[in-house]
């Protein structure tokens, strides 16, 4: 049998029926996870993550002092200018959680970094995130995360453009 | 007035640890935070346990040994992370001194690297 032969498709006849009408009435797509959000979450819980956090940042204000040598043990001082940007910064992106995904994250530890540099820590039963904000704002915030098994995540980012995406995969 | 010793340099095993202090700013609660690993004068000074026991890291802080914990990590494992090494560096007062070195200079890399000393890290003298 020839190779034309073989390829040549059989014709076949079948009956053209109308699509069913859904017997369900769809919500548009925004609807329908609000909708199913609303079912999950505890509509409190932004309020209490929202006062959580500012006692966290309270908290961590406290321990960062501008004189230099703050621990006794050469540390670096830490300027206000990198911890109102580390804050600035933390504070969107919890909110971004909520308002576009509906999810409230938890919150993290705010704490002194290397060089006078800010880092928020969080460290989850299932997961792990370290981003680091740096002194110098021309320079790019860093991060490692992972879920302590084998799937990593690492980058640089601007401050400003910094995306949710990151710790939703985290939290998955 | 005595001569000062010169102590030798030994190969720290993979087996041994090494102790650090960790002060109080690091803590919340119980929990250690990352930011206390960070390279001071190219590398990250502890002391080797064969020479020196927790309290004696803890005594020999600068000012107010109290305010610091003693946290403990394991030689093999540090040098296990991304490159560090460890190495005795004895100081003529600090038989035990030693330095863990090659600490990245690439943030994003010293971001990962200080998570996975956190992990192997365990806090031997809480604060106080």
């Amino acid at each position: 049998m020839s190779i034309e032969a073989l390829c040549e498709w059989a014709t076949e006849v079948r009956e053209i029926r109308e699509w069913p009408e859904a017997s369900v009435a769809l919500a548009p797509w925004g609807e329908a996870v609000a909708e199913r959000s609303q079912d999950k979450l505890d509509l409190d819980a932004p309020e209490r993550t929202i006062a959580e956090l500012n006692r966290e940042i309270d908290r961590a204000r406290t321990v960062f002092d501008s004189q230099s040598d703050w621990d006794h043990d050469g540390g670096t001082a830490y300027s206000a200018a990198t911890f109102d940007r580390a804050a600035a910064f933390l504070r969107n992106c919890l909110r971004q959680m909520w308002m576009f995904y509906g999810v409230v994250a938890s919150v993290p530890r705010i704490g002194p970094g290397p060089n006078g540099s800010i880092d928020i820590h969080w460290k989850m039963p299932a997961w792990e995130l370290l981003i680091n904000v740096p002194s110098e704002t021309s320079e790019l915030a860093t991060f490692y995360g992972d879920d302590y098994g084998t799937q990593r995540v690492r980058g640089s980012f601007d401050l400003k453009d910094f995306s949710v995406g990151i710790l939703l995969w985290l939290m998955r | 007035m005595a001569d000062e010793v010169a102590w030798p340099t030994e190969e720290i095993p993979d087996a041994d640890f090494v102790f650090m202090r960790a002060h109080k700013v690091f803590f919340k609660g119980d929990e250690l935070a990352p930011g206390v690993f960070r390279p001071q004068d190219g590398g990250m000074s502890a002391d080797w346990n064969k020479y020196a026991k927790p309290e004696d890291t803890r005594n020999r802080a600068r000012k107010n040994p109290l305010d610091n914990a003693i946290v403990e990590l394991p030689v093999g494992h540090i040098r296990n992370i991304g490159g560090l090494t460890v190495e005795h560096t004895p100081e003529t007062d600090n038989r035990a001194h030693c330095e863990v070195f090659n600490l990245p200079e690439h943030s994003e890399e010293l971001t990962r690297v200080r998570v996975m000393l956190l992990r192997i890290s365990r806090v031997v003298i809480g604060i106080g």
